[in-house]
């Protein structure tokens, strides 16, 4: 059986109000990114863009940025730039980057977008997002505006598969008809 | 062995007829333009703050020059800033106890709580909620700052008792963030 105290000690712990906004430990707050803004022109649909990204980390410890994309509503948006379609087709080399003190520290990003017409001829945007991993009550994050022009015509890639393939048949095909034509020939001359 | 020879110089030449519109295509002019020589860096301080002890239904203010956001000296283009919150939770257990952040800026419901914002320059209070919206109306260039403070409206007792009301958990510190992003204008 539970002591009468322990009870007392409950019950004063359930009855307290003692609800605070409190802050978690350190974080970055003095960082920068660069370029603040990307524009790739004519990218075809099936082929892919890269470019880096570089942060620069101007506190004494080191930091850990979290990379993110983010869609804007069209009122943020440049003038006639239309939603990016999909963020699966902006990849990072790497979604978290550590920077270590007053260093800086690149990343690449791939843009891809996938052999499809009806993704030629557009432009659009999205954001880039660039938050430190550890936060405290207030937080700073940055964008980077990335503007995508597709091309007017879809990039074939090159078929591997379709030109070995070929390849392999045709010379299989070579193969059979020289063996009938051998084995048509008769074998043992007739005088 | 003529048809031999024949058949592998056409399956050559079939392999590179397939070869040809990629190797057209890989050698468009793709333009990447980055704006390298723009930068922009913003301040908040202090980035800590706390309430202190909060009861029920109940409104906290912070000073209007509580905070200050200020960009970067070194800064050489405008920048447009937004503004976003997220729920409270209790910092012991996350998952045990929470405050939903209103969208609405009311605390009609059990444990949903709300927050604004004001800058010293501003007119009202603005709602902060879990989507961005604009922090500072225009945009903002090197060296320029903006105090500004938070409203904080607590959400309605779990449970009353004796006519007064009480949170579930007690001696609790509840934790949010608040995150202000920047973007060149």
């Amino acid at each position: 059986m539970m002591p009468q105290s322990k009870y007392l000690v409950y019950l004063a712990a359930f009855l307290l109000i003692v609800i605070i906004l409190f802050p978690f430990p350190a974080q970055a707050q003095n960082f920068s990114v660069s370029p603040v803004e990307i524009k790739i022109d004519n990218l075809s649909p099936g082929g892919e863009a890269q470019f880096n990204l570089t942060i620069r980390n101007k506190e004494d410890v080191n930091h850990i940025f979290v990379l993110t994309t983010y869609n804007p509503g069209e009122s943020e948006r440049r003038e006639g730039r239309a939603e990016f379609p999909d963020d699966s087709w902006i990849s990072f080399s790497s979604r978290k980057v550590s920077v270590e003190a007053n260093s800086e520290a690149k990343t690449k990003v791939t843009v891809a977008i996938p052999a499809n017409q009806k993704w030629a001829g557009k432009d659009w945007e999205i954001w880039l997002r660039v938050m430190p991993e550890e936060r405290e009550f207030l937080v700073v994050n940055y964008y980077i505006r990335l503007l995508v022009s597709t091309g007017g015509e879809v990039e074939a890639g090159t078929n591997v598969g379709l030109v070995v393939g070929t390849v392999v048949g045709i010379l299989l095909l070579g193969c059979v008809v020289y063996y009938f034509r051998r084995k048509a020939e008769p074998k043992h001359p007739i005088f | 062995m003529k048809l031999g020879i024949i058949t592998i110089l056409s399956a050559i030449i079939l392999a590179l007829i397939s070869c040809l519109p990629a190797t057209a295509q890989a050698s468009g002019n793709i333009t990447i333009t980055m704006t390298g020589a723009k930068e922009f860096s913003i301040n908040l301080t202090p980035t800590n703050w706390s309430f202190g002890t909060v009861s029920p239904n109940s409104e906290y203010n912070t000073d209007l020059t509580q905070f200050t956001l200020t960009v970067d000296p070194s800064s050489n283009c405008q920048v447009n800033t937004f503004i976003t919150g997220e729920d409270a939770v209790w910092a012991d257990d996350p998952r045990a106890y929470n405050w939903t952040l209103s969208g609405e800026g009311k605390n009609d419901d059990k444990r949903v709580y709300a927050l604004w914002f004001k800058g010293w320059d501003m007119g009202d209070y603005t709602q902060i909620t879990k989507n961005q919206t604009r922090f500072y109306p225009s945009s903002l260039g090197g060296d320029n700052s903006v105090q500004f403070g938070l409203k904080l409206l607590t959400p309605q007792p779990d449970f009353t008792k004796g006519g007064t009301g009480y949170f579930s958990v007690g001696n609790a510190t509840m934790q949010t963030h608040v995150t202000i992003s920047a973007v060149a204008a």
